[in-house]
């Protein structure tokens, strides 16, 4: 199974993957902010929390 | 950001054509294990290897293998695409490729194991469906290495 970040909302709405977290974050920094270990572990909780669904596809938006 | 509302029009213009439908059918998977139970592997198409790696080309479908037993900050990008910021990086690898994030949740059993090797390709230049043959000679490869997961990150 399979989770993930995407940073184009609409590239991943199109294409579908079963798990993706959306993050308002620029192109070239899927986990935000460098050298900051709370926040990445922030998003990577966010994205590994989609595993736990039972039903897909989904894209969720990172809060 | 990556709002595309709050980009020049022809940067949304260039991400907007790389829409497509999906590959196929849903690729779905149940949830069979706990999070602290299961074997987790990262991969990235940010384009990561080692200096004695050979760089990927400009438009490149193969993939480059990452074992745990090297050290991350080693890694450089030789990623073709000029449309995104390198800097954070150079700064930090986990900003692409969280290798020690994910290290901390094993020490921490948030996560039952990392796979012995984790991988990345070079996401520019050519269109998914070429792909498809060594994603799944990975696919073959992670389940040998009887990974449970995988993290996935774009740059």
């Amino acid at each position: 199974m399979t989770t993930g970040i995407s940073l184009v909302r609409e590239n991943a709405q199109s294409m579908q993957p079963p798990r993706s977290l959306w993050v308002p974050f620029p192109l070239g920094r899927p986990l935000g902010k460098p050298n900051d270990k709370a926040f990445q572990h922030r998003v990577i909780a966010a994205a590994l929390a989609l595993l736990e669904r039972t039903a897909g596809p989904v894209l969720e938006d990172y809060p | 950001m990556v709002r595309l509302a709050d980009l020049p029009e022809y940067e949304r213009h260039h991400l907007l054509e790389k829409n497509m439908p999906p590959l196929g059918p849903l690729p779905w998977s149940n949830n069979t294990k706990p999070l602290a139970e299961k074997r987790i592997a990262l991969i990235t198409t940010a384009g990561l290897h080692f200096r004695g790696d050979d760089a990927f080309d400009f438009a490149d479908p193969t993939f480059r293998a990452i074992s745990i037993d090297d050290d991350a900050n080693d890694l450089i990008i030789s990623h073709s695409s000029a449309n995104f910021d390198r800097s954070g990086f150079v700064e930090d690898v986990n900003l692409v490729f969280p290798i020690n994030r994910f290290q901390e949740l094993l020490a921490d059993k948030t996560i039952g194991s990392l796979a012995d090797v984790h991988y990345s390709f070079m996401g520019a230049g050519l269109m998914p469906k070429v792909y498809e043959k060594n994603a799944m000679q990975v696919a073959s490869l992670l389940k040998q290495d009887q990974v449970d997961a995988v993290f996935l990150t774009p740059v």
